[in-house]
């Protein structure tokens, strides 16, 4: 865990301050490419923190956004932010769609899907 | 399939990594076709994953973390297309792939589960890109090479460059392209979805 010693690096939120205590990745496993939808559990976010509001309401559905992307917006890294997700998955706040698995990135149709949306844009 | 419901499933991510040497373009890239602007997400990497020797005469700032940067193309959201997958549509993530080698344990989970990659080339530069390369093709992801071509200008052909870079497979696609073209780009990403079409064994030949 970083510990503050860098320069210019010391007023950086603590991260267990954002993740609820929680240092460890739980059970859920989330990649920069998972992608995350807020549940209907999360509509009344208001006594939540309010760096988790944030990240729900980026992800309010029909939006949905990778990890990587949420880390970005958020100014985090991935490894916390991973482990925050996790969080709010583990309360039902969140759902997440992992990425393709490898059968199904030679499926055909999916690919002549894709292909004719890419000549669309 | 994950215990969620389908509530959870509007979109499926796809993903197609961006790869080649530091400072070819990859950046220039994903903006030039990215709905939003590229977004750089950061890891932190601990001592195990950095060659101590490595770490000699670098700063420390660009020796603890690595960057990548990424866009997004909505495919059947965006009120242009309808696709469908089910009752699903697809959003489509382009991975810069970090350029240095030393950071390339990062990029199995970018492997999992991606379509294909393009490898930028700059042809002053050929070597650059023999890493990128040499990792697809050990690992088996189908990629097209795009010939960055940075002043509208390429002296060298299409063949000149596949011969150059000893192409493990000779019929690899190779594409010249200005990478902040927004029309070159999707070009080139719409002959990898030939390229993968074509090797995914269809019936059907894939439309030009």
């Amino acid at each position: 865990m970083p510990d503050g010693h860098e320069p210019g690096r010391s007023r950086r939120t603590r991260l267990y301050a954002l993740t609820d205590g929680r240092t460890a990745a739980p059970h859920a496993v989330l990649t920069m490419d998972t992608l995350i939808t807020a549940m209907p559990a999360a509509e009344d976010a208001s006594g939540l923190p309010s760096e988790w509001q944030t990240i729900l309401e980026m992800c309010r559905p029909p939006q949905s956004r990778a990890v990587a992307e949420i880390a970005a917006r958020m100014h985090m890294r991935l490894t916390p932010m991973t482990v925050l997700l996790g969080e709010l998955a583990e309360r039902g706040l969140i759902g997440h769609r992992p990425p393709l698995e490898a059968a199904e990135t030679s499926n055909v149709n999916l690919l002549m899907r894709i292909r004719d949306s890419l000549a669309r844009i | 399939m994950p215990e969620y419901d389908t509530d959870a499933r509007e979109e499926s991510p796809v993903k197609i990594l961006i790869a080649g040497g530091f400072g070819v373009g990859k950046t220039t890239l994903v903006e030039a076709i990215s709905e939003i602007e590229p977004l750089r997400t950061e890891e932190r990497l601990t001592a195990a994953g950095v060659g101590v020797d490595d770490l000699d005469g670098i700063e420390s700032k660009t020796a603890t973390t690595v960057a990548m940067d990424f866009g997004r193309i909505t495919l059947g959201d965006a009120g242009v297309v309808l696709i469908t997958l089910g009752d699903a549509g697809v959003v489509l993530y382009l991975f810069g792939t970090p350029g240095q080698e030393r950071f390339w344990f990062m990029w199995d989970d970018l492997l999992a589960g991606a379509l294909g990659a393009i490898v930028l080339v700059d042809t002053r530069r050929l070597d650059r890109s023999f890493a990128a390369i040499d990792f697809f093709e050990n690992r088996g992801l189908p990629f097209i090479i795009g010939a960055n071509c940075f002043h509208g200008e390429q002296p060298y052909t299409a063949e000149e460059i596949a011969a150059a870079l000893h192409l493990g497979d000779p019929a690899t696609p190779v594409l010249m392209l200005d990478a902040r073209s927004r029309e070159e780009v999707r070009g080139a990403l719409l002959a990898l979805l030939d390229l993968l079409i074509a090797r995914a064994g269809a019936g059907t030949p894939a439309r030009a």
